[in-house]
């Protein structure tokens, strides 16, 4: 294997940012989604079309307005400094603020879908039946939409796994701390290393591909792919 | 005129109007015409190199000709592997002499083109702090920033001569865990400029071309870093085959004063004497 410790690195740091950036986004997702799904207000557009924007935007430009937010003068991120003696950019927490807002649209979307087809009389139901919120939640709604809920995590995470604009705005090429697959392979392309290149590329594909495949694999077993 | 005759008379026309419009000018414009050049320079050197170009193209308006010059950049390292694999480019300015040598050693570069075509100048930046922090002394700098922005030191000269300058003060250990890097000196510049970093390591070009510098001259703080490079950062630069007479126009006006002056006063020093 022709791997150097600076590539096992960079991938040991790529699964950390996507596992705790699908967590958080799962946890703030899940009621984001729920209220668009349910909700009849117009501002609810409004929220639909800041969730979505990460889609369509290119990811330098989050990166590089991410870059101005977290700079000490800033308001954000001279309160960051304030309160936790640390900057934001250049450092994994900066990433992770990053990459929850460019996979948002990647989790909050399945949920929404999975939340819109599910059926509202069955939660009336339950509640005429005296089942409460938390009950309702965990053994009604998401027994039902659990495939919406597996998307979006799997999702959430392979797409995380393949951030690269965000990162190159924010992230200081820091082996170790923001230094991503994504990135790593962009440096050995540059310096023209392309055994080591072919190694993270290979590798990113390769997993990739499975994550999806037993993705859709699993969403088709399971009955309706519709649910 | 008949019914059948004017509704193709009608598509003819919308036909021809639609060629000129939409397909003629794509067609002209993919053709490397003699009137364009193609020119790749090192990050640092953009801001001259764009007023060289608007500087020559003045001074060939009288002619009919109707020339143009498209400029690219990123770091030296990034055009090195670019022009390898093939890139359209005529010419290069390097920010040091071995990318050019190497093209020429691999057929890529006209060997007689080869010339240093500046001297840059290294230098540090940091923001004046208020308590009275004004100390002039790199090395004291240096060790009290908490982060250090450069160039990245695998592919762009001026992120190597930064760690050069590092070593020779003898604190690149203790420094290596608060390098920030950027994937050239550009980048390196706006992770200070944003306030990300307290301190960067650039070249003076870099900051005669930021206007916000001159705004800001009372906050930031610049130190000349030359004497701790054990060989000053020569920048050259080589034409690449096929070269065309509109290049060699051009590196002929290089040699103008009118071109040395807008070099010295982009910050860069000029070569001592021709290669």
């Amino acid at each position: 294997m022709n791997l150097l410790p600076s590539d096992i690195t960079a991938l040991w740091l790529t699964l950390q940012l996507a596992a705790i950036t699908t967590i958080i986004l799962m946890v703030i997702g899940a009621p984001l989604a729920w209220w668009l799904a349910r909700s009849t207000s117009r501002f609810a557009s409004v929220i639909e079309a800041m969730v979505a924007l990460p889609l369509i935007l290119p990811p330098t430009v989050i990166g590089f307005y991410l870059l101005i937010a977290f700079s000490p003068d800033s308001f954000f991120g001279g309160s960051w400094l304030a309160l936790t003696g640390q900057s934001l950019a250049f450092t994994f927490s900066g990433l992770v603020i990053g990459s929850v807002i460019y996979s948002l649209p990647f989790v909050v979307q399945p949920l929404q879908s999975g939340f819109q087809h599910f059926d509202h009389k069955l939660l009336e139901a339950a509640e005429t039946m005296g089942a409460g919120r938390f009950d309702r939640f965990f053994n009604l709604i998401i027994p039902l939409t659990r495939r919406a809920f597996i998307t979006a995590a799997l999702l959430g995470f392979a797409h995380t796994m393949g951030e690269f604009g965000v990162v190159l705005m924010i992230g200081g090429n820091i082996p170790g701390e923001t230094q991503v697959l994504s990135i790593a392979l962009y440096d050995h392309v540059e310096a023209l290393d392309y055994q080591r290149a072919h190694w993270l590329a290979a590798g990113l594909l390769a997993f990739s591909f499975v994550l999806l495949m037993f993705l859709y694999g699993f969403n088709r077993n399971k009955g309706i792919r519709a649910g | 005129m008949g019914y059948l005759l004017k509704v193709c008379l009608k598509t003819f026309i919308t036909g021809v109007l639609f060629f000129q419009v939409f397909l003629v000018p794509s067609v002209v414009a993919d053709t490397p015409t003699e009137n364009t050049l193609s020119i790749a320079t090192a990050s640092n050197f953009r801001p001259v190199l764009e007023q060289l170009s608007e500087a020559f193209l003045q001074h060939k308006k009288n002619k009919e000709k109707n020339y143009q010059i498209n400029i690219s950049s990123a770091s030296s390292g990034v055009i090195y592997a670019q022009i390898l694999q093939g890139a359209p480019f005529q010419l290069f300015f390097s920010a040091n002499t071995s990318f050019p040598e190497k093209l020429v050693a691999s057929g890529h570069g006209v060997a007689d083109s080869l010339v240093t075509y500046a001297v840059g100048k290294l230098v540090l930046v940091s923001r004046k702090k208020g308590n009275g922090f004004d100390s002039e002394d790199p090395a004291e700098i240096l060790s009290r920033a908490k982060r250090i922005a450069i160039a990245n030191p695998r592919i762009a000269p001026y992120g190597i001569a930064a760690m050069e300058v590092l070593e020779s003060l003898g604190i690149a250990d203790e420094s290596r865990s608060k390098l920030v890097v950027g994937n050239n000196i550009a980048q390196a510049w706006q992770f200070f400029h944003s306030g990300n970093t307290d301190v960067a390591i650039v070249s003076a070009s870099l900051i005669y071309a930021s206007k916000q510098f001159d705004q800001n001259q009372a906050r930031f703080l610049k130190v000349d870093l030359s004497a701790y490079l054990k060989r000053p950062v020569q920048q050259g630069l080589v034409a690449i085959k096929p070269t065309s007479s509109l290049a060699q126009q051009f590196l002929d006006f290089m040699e103008t004063p009118t071109a040395k002056k807008i070099m010295l006063g982009g910050g860069y020093l000029l070569p001592q004497k021709r290669d």
